[in-house]
């Protein structure tokens, strides 16, 4: 009796060496597997880097994103808003005081711009974070796997890509009503991946042909560490060109929206602005077109940086396009 | 009998790309008809029944006949099981009903498909081949003399026109030579005051159009200039354009047979896609321009919360956009030997 | 001169202009070309056969330009100044006198068209298509000369033939005109050992048979060998040497061409034989001051390092540019 005891207590001290032994094993192997795609990552972060700097366009471009993301991180602490409305201030013309005039209530416009820019911004960065995690995903599995799920996935994002985007936004909309930006971000990425799925996959693709994934694989290193190590430094800067024309494009379908009225937004959002003077009949007083002229100005600059920064990007890392 | 059926045979396997396009829409389509069957059923159950005790009061019918009358109208059957009622509305889809405003009884949405896509289509359709024209060319022309001052100053007017989202430029267009200047209407499609001269009717619609068609076109363009200018310098690079002209053949032959003909190759497939995007109009457009399209037209419902007549709109507007996918793959396939046997 | 010769590059110099600096792919090259006969242009890859020879059909890709000197070929009226041709006697010119097999052959078949419209239109522009019958009968002839099925290929479009096929496609090609000079730039790299002996045995039939000339341009000694009845050296944009072929292998006199010629594996050397042109491949950008084989040459001089050599008659129809056997004279 006593024997059978302490075989089955040693039998499962065994089982937790074993276990024990395999997690070490598997926390070494994943460890080293991170600090290789640290690594590689940083390598070609730092590549990526002296890329841009070499273009001219994408630099230009790197520089008005750059002051965007500080505006949107700092703006607030260095011009503080205001939100005080005073009807006697409705339409002020540009002065010292108010470097852009105020709104139809009153409101220092380049600090509501500044204001906004937060809240612009992170519609932009939300939605482009869903779409390019979900594309490049949806992308590496449809890529990889193939077979019957590269079949099905390719049939779902067709079926997306063949959906009419702004309608379905807008029966969206009589459903669920968008409160937040993480909502309104959500639900605009849901029809922006499939393309970036198909182009991240056709990539994979012509990747998994070339030698040194093959050789990866006849060696037998694992398929999650080829992934990370190998296929997706390799197509970052693509992944970086989308990441940047997602935003670009998450601005201008959340500022649509905004001009539909479907989606709620904070006052200060630019396009909230346009709306707001618009509405209130902007064209008619001349000196409330600048309400609606300056929310377009910062609107085409991001966009203008946006553009240079990704055709820098594309221009750079695509040889056939590389001038001679 | 044998031989007609290994002709038969070897008929399908030869164009099995189109086969396999075609049953690849046929599915798209069904599940988009399955997507717009969801948004019903998810409706309340009794809108049905509402819409039946309105008929019942008008018509002065036994409810049982008005009920009728109403899935007939609706395409929709709350009380049915969940494929039997998918039945009757694909069957209600099949006789060509769309979908019945649930609010007024002469509005459907082929009613409003009738009345607001001509508008869409006039804009949207002389802006698009404005664009198409202006834009191919210039691409090309830049193509030709990559890293001149033409293709310098296109591509900066290019990147400033792609940073304004179309309808922002709308808006100031719309500011500038609608309100501060007053050159052109600010809303509307047509003067109501010359209906009935058809003359001054005709210029009243151009007049109240081109402020969008310009604007369309000017967002347009860029897009075109791009997608013509990859196309032909991919093309210009290639090894056969240079041996066509060491083979001795006539340039503008060369220019029509060998440029042209496969630079424009890719760019069908957008135009034929584009084409069926602009029977969905733009909604955010047409609410600037106030101009009664389609898309404006689908806010409008949507705003009513008018769930039939929406899921016919929507219904409409996405067949039309798979067809094109369709129609388009083909063209690709007729056009270029290489996709066929894919 | 035009009997015996069929075309010739006189102190022909070709820069590739470009905004900041120029490269000189082609150095003062002379050359006469022998009619009938095939003429092997031999080097390393960069050292500007293509872009000679692509002279005799203003083809040289932009934006390379002769600066200097004159490719003349000599036609049934007499001489031709080549880069002097323009419009429709340029384009009567190519193809009809002067064809070309491309290096890249794979992807100079306009993909959209079939082997057959291609064909029809090259002969119909060139006004060489009396009636349909015969132009059938000619395409059947020529697809014969290659081995090539021509009801298997003639309604093909490209991307349906192989690698091997297309080649022989732009062979037929090549001779669809009946021109007096072909030039076969790298004819069989694309292709696996088998086709190379076979296609080679065919061009080397078509000569003789239909006297052409052809312009064989490659890196493979074991083929020039077997095939060339001429060749001429070439090394950084300048020719080495140049001589029949039974000269240049037999006497091996240029350190260059004892190089290519030690640097191929042969079944009747053992390998230990083999060695390799010791350094790297000359840098068109920055070339050395003298013979630009100098520093790689096992016996390069004081003077070979200060004064370029020039191409010289060593023996008659020897040429050779080395100042080994320049005799004295600078």
């Amino acid at each position: 009796m006593k024997e059978r005891f302490v075989g089955i207590f040693k039998a499962i001290g065994r089982f937790f060496v074993k276990l024990g032994n395999a997690i070490k094993r598997g926390v070494v192997c994943a460890a080293r597997a991170t600090g290789r795609f640290l690594a590689n990552f940083w390598r070609s972060f730092r590549a990526f880097c002296g890329m841009i700097y070499s273009n001219k366009k994408a630099f230009a471009g790197a520089i008005i994103l750059i002051l965007f993301a500080f505006l949107a991180i700092f703006g607030r602490l260095i011009f503080p808003y205001d939100d005080k409305t005073s009807f006697a201030d409705m339409y002020l013309k540009p002065s010292g005081e108010h470097w852009l005039g105020t709104d139809g209530m009153g409101r220092d416009l380049f600090d509501m711009i500044i204001h906004g820019t937060q809240d612009v911004m992170s519609i932009a960065i939300f939605t482009a974070f869903f779409t390019v995690g979900f594309g490049v995903l949806m992308g590496i599995i449809s890529g990889y796997a193939g077979g019957w799920t590269d079949r099905i996935i390719g049939l779902i994002s067709n079926v997306f890509m063949s959906l009419p985007q702004f309608p379905i936004l807008l029966i969206l909309s009589m459903f669920i009503t968008i409160r937040d930006n993480f909502t309104l971000a959500l639900i605009l990425s849901v029809f922006s991946w499939p393309g970036l799925a198909r182009s991240v996959r056709s990539q994979i693709m012509s990747l998994k042909e070339r030698d040194f994934i093959q050789i990866c694989s006849v060696m037998g290193v694992g398929r999650v560490h080829i992934i990370f190590t190998e296929l997706l430094p390799n197509i970052m800067s693509f992944v970086a060109i989308n990441f940047i024309s997602s935003m670009k494009n998450a601005i201008t379908a959340s500022v649509g929206m905004m001009t539909l009225g479907i989606a709620l937004f904070e006052p200060t959002n630019w396009g909230a602005i346009i709306v707001s003077a618009r509405n209130s009949g902007a064209f008619a007083i001349p000196a409330a077109r600048l309400c609606i002229i300056a929310p377009v100005v910062a609107i085409m600059l991001f966009q203008i940086g946006a553009i240079l920064f990704s055709n820098g990007l594309d221009e750079a890392f695509n040889p056939r396009l590389r001038k001679n | 009998m044998s031989e007609f059926w290994s002709k038969t045979r070897r008929f399908f396997y030869k164009t099995k790309y189109f086969w396999v396009k075609l049953l690849v829409t046929l599915l798209t389509m069904l599940i988009v008809a399955v997507l717009s069957f969801v948004l019903i059923k998810s409706l309340p159950g009794d809108v049905v029944h509402q819409y039946a005790l309105n008929l019942q009061n008008t018509l002065k019918v036994p409810y049982e006949e008005a009920y009728a009358t109403a899935v007939r109208m609706l395409n929709y059957d709350p009380e049915q099981n969940i494929f039997s009622a998918f039945m009757t509305y694909l069957g209600g889809l099949f006789r060509g009903n769309l979908g019945q405003s649930i609010y007024l009884e002469d509005v459907t949405a082929n009613s409003i498909i009738a009345d607001y896509l001509p508008w869409t289509l006039l804009v949207s359709s002389v802006s698009l081949l404005l664009s198409f024209v202006i834009g191919t060319m210039m691409g090309v022309r830049m193509a030709r003399k990559r890293n001149g001052a033409t293709d310098t100053v296109c591509t900066g007017v290019i990147t400033v026109t792609g940073a304004v989202p179309d309808y922002l430029l709308g808006v100031i267009l719309l500011m500038v030579f609608g309100s501060v200047l007053g050159i052109f209407p600010t809303y509307g499609a047509y003067d109501l005051a010359t209906v009935g001269h058809p003359w001054e009717y005709f210029v009243s619609i151009l007049h109240h159009a081109a402020l969008p068609i310009i604007t369309y076109t000017i967002a347009q363009v860029g897009g075109w200039a791009l997608m013509a200018k990859g196309s032909a310098v991919a093309v210009l690079g290639d090894d056969y354009v240079n041996a066509a002209v060491l083979r001795g053949l006539p340039p503008r032959l060369i220019e029509r047979r060998y440029l042209k003909r496969n630079a424009m190759l890719p760019l069908v497939t957008s135009l034929v896609i584009s084409l069926a995007y602009l029977f969905g109009g733009s909604a955010v457009m047409e609410s600037v321009f106030a101009y009664p399209g389609i898309g404006r037209a689908f806010t409008t419902y949507i705003g009513k919360r008018d769930y039939f007549v929406v899921q016919g709109l929507f219904l409409f507007l996405s067949f039309f956009i798979i067809l094109a996918n369709l129609v388009a793959d083909f063209l690709c396939g007729l056009l270029d030997p290489r996709v066929r046997e894919r | 001169m035009g009997q015996d010769f069929i075309a010739s590059f006189r102190n022909m110099t070709i820069d590739y202009v470009m905004k900041k600096t120029s490269l000189r792919a082609v150095n003062d090259l002379s050359l006469d070309i022998h009619r009938g006969g095939i003429t092997a242009f031999v080097g390393e890859s960069g050292s500007g056969k293509t872009t000679a020879v692509s002279a005799l059909l203003q083809g040289i890709s932009s934006p390379g330009k002769i600066v200097e000197g004159k490719v003349i070929y000599y036609g049934d009226e007499g001489e031709v100044d080549v880069a002097a041709l323009k419009g429709e006697a340029l384009r009567r010119y190519r193809w009809e006198q002067v064809s070309m097999v491309f290096q890249a052959s794979q992807s100079t078949l306009n993909p959209l068209m079939t082997i057959y419209d291609q064909f029809y239109e090259t002969a119909y522009y060139h006004g060489a298509v009396r009636s349909k019958e015969a132009f059938n009968k000619r395409l059947e002839e020529l697809f014969d000369m290659v081995k090539l099925d021509v009801n298997r290929v003639r309604k093909a479009y490209p991307h349906q033939m192989s690698g091997g096929m297309k080649q022989r496609v732009m062979i037929a090609f090549a001779l669809l005109l009946e021109p007096k000079l072909v030039i076969l730039d790298e004819p069989t790299t694309a292709l696996d050992v088998i086709t190379q002996k076979y296609i080679f045995n065919q061009l080397m039939e078509i000569n003789k048979r239909l006297n052409v000339t052809f312009l064989l341009l490659t890196h493979d000694i074991g083929i020039v060998a077997k095939a060339a009845d001429y060749v001429a050296v070439m090394y950084a944009g300048s020719i080495m040497e140049y001589a029949d072929v039974y000269t240049l292998f037999g006497k091996k006199l240029h350190p260059y061409t004892r190089g290519l010629i030690n640097s191929t594996p042969s079944i009747i050397r053992s390998a230990s034989e083999i060695s390799p042109i010791p350094g790297m491949p000359p840098d068109i950008r920055n070339l050395p001051e003298g013979c630009p084989f100098g520093p790689r040459c096992p016996s390069c001089s004081e003077r070979c390092r200060a004064e370029k050599p020039q191409l010289k008659e060593y023996a008659p129809g020897h040429w050779i540019a080395c100042h080994l056997y320049g005799g004295e004279e600078a």
